[in-house]
């Protein structure tokens, strides 16, 4: 009776159009991220076992673990690419890492037009934001 | 050859005015909208982002203007112009200020001031009309501009009505169908709208629904028929329809303030043309604030709501009140 909810439903868009807004004012002031953000990967080539489970696991198949056989005859790890573009950052290689040989950083500025820079390879992987501490410290 | 020359000026002038009013109109609605909803809106182009409309408009300017293949080219081209032509002749006759006095005559900010405004005002609105309906059919078969354009038409036939009837209740108490008139007549009493509460609810819901604003935008429904009507349009052609639709927009808040709340008259502090025109504009701002407050607070309603506001309960009420208006002015009521 007396359109009451219309008469609150008006208050409430009316008190919010004084309130401040939730936007973050994003490229011109940083985001702070969480401590355990999921962006940029970083490996530890020391750690890695070569059991392929993260590439096995990967849903857009964007990790490749490269294994060849050093002159002894003892399995090595030749390479490690992640192809960033095609990677949806759902964290599953750093859950099924037996070894936590995989993180992943808050390293999240990473924008490019040119594709070919987003392929990372295990010698840029091992070293994910040691840049950005550096530009801190 | 002087009024010529006079109404020539002022339709120039009132040309640049609404051009303007509805470049910030769009900031405004966004602005507002985006501040409803905890969100900042436009804000980079210029004084919180006031500039943004301008360059929305310059990069609509320079788009790729498409007409699909199997539409009526001509009715195509034609739409947008007569929904624009049909807002602008609306708003000719509606009185922008309170006019003056001078030196051998009264300045009238309506561009012309006829005896029927009122009138004219309803045979335009019917006829911008059409230019929807055309911009349906013409879009070649597409299905989401034919429903939006057959609901403006059901919608504007339907309201249309509800409009007419509710501002026959000032046109029968000020015996005038011309707004200036009518204004004066308010100024003797309290304003109509004192008289008249149900006409003058009546008229605020159908005004939404006319001028196709939340919570009736059926015929632009954004999510069941993604814009309707002007789906098939780009570039400037498509800039045309908002724009119209904006202009109806004021010109209907513009005849709620004249019909029903005194116009330039003020509670307190009226007479003369400054305090009017302050008066007369709080007003129609007010009413233009209230359609974007609409906007961010109301859900849309269903068609067939929609049809049986109009028709079950708005037609048989303000028929209703008519009679009652007839009856208590022929009774020479208190107050009437």
């Amino acid at each position: 009776m007396f359109f009451n909810d219309l008469r609150k439903g008006f208050a409430l868009t009316f008190k919010y159009l004084f309130k401040k807004p939730v936007t973050e004012n994003y490229p011109y002031e940083k985001i702070e991220m969480p401590e355990r953000a999921r962006w940029l990967h970083r490996f530890y080539p020391d750690k890695c076992i070569m059991c392929k489970l993260c590439e096995n696991i990967c849903p857009p198949k964007c990790i490749a673990v490269g294994i060849g056989k050093n002159p002894e005859g003892k399995r090595e790890l030749r390479g490690y690419d992640i192809k960033i573009d095609r990677c949806i950052f759902c964290g599953l290689c750093v859950e099924v890492c037996p070894t936590k040989a995989i993180t992943m950083t808050d390293v999240h500025e990473f924008a490019d037009s040119n594709r070919n820079k987003f392929h990372f390879n295990m010698e840029q992987l091992s070293h994910t934001g040691e840049e950005e501490q550096k530009k801190v410290g | 050859m002087m009024v010529v020359i006079w109404g020539v000026v002022k339709f120039i002038v009132l040309l640049v005015l609404l051009s303007v009013y509805v470049l910030f109109m769009t900031w405004f609605d966004r602005k507002v909208i985006a501040r409803m909803q905890n969100r900042v809106g436009p804000k980079l182009i210029g004084f919180h982002g006031l500039w943004q409309p301008l360059a929305d408009t310059i990069k609509s300017f320079w788009k790729e203007d498409s007409i699909p293949r199997g539409s009526y080219r001509f009715l195509f081209w034609l739409a947008p112009i007569i929904f624009t032509t049909c807002a602008f002749a609306i708003s000719f006759v509606v009185p922008f200020a309170p006019p003056i006095k001078i030196a051998g005559g009264v300045l009238h900010f309506s561009v012309v001031n006829i005896n029927v405004a009122v009138l004219f005002v309803f045979a335009f609105l019917g006829l911008a009309s059409f230019g929807v309906l055309f911009a349906g059919i013409a879009s070649g078969g597409s299905k989401y501009p034919y429903i939006g354009s057959q609901r403006e038409g059901a919608q504007m036939i339907s309201y249309e009505i509800i409009l007419a009837l509710t501002l026959l209740n000032p046109i029968l108490m000020s015996q005038s169908l011309n707004f200036e008139t009518i204004v004066a007549a308010q100024t003797h009493h309290l304003w109509y709208a004192f008289y008249q509460p149900v006409a003058f609810v009546c008229y605020l819901i159908a005004m939404f629904a006319v001028s196709a604003k939340v919570p009736f935008d059926l015929p632009e429904a954004e999510s069941e028929i993604c814009c309707g009507y002007f789906v098939e349009y780009s570039g400037m052609k498509m800039g045309l329809f908002p724009f119209a639709q904006y202009i109806v927009l004021l010109v209907m808040s513009a005849i709620m303030v004249l019909m029903f709340l005194g116009g330039w008259t003020g509670p307190f502090w009226s007479g003369g043309f400054i305090a009017g025109f302050i008066w007369y504009w709080v007003k129609v701002a007010f009413f233009v604030f209230l359609f974007t407050w609409a906007w961010g607070t109301l859900p849309r309603y269903r068609y067939d709501q929609l049809m049986d506001i109009g028709w079950k309960i708005l037609l048989p009420i303000s028929v209703l009140n008519i009679f009652w208006t007839g009856f208590a002015l022929s009774a020479h009521l208190p107050f009437f």
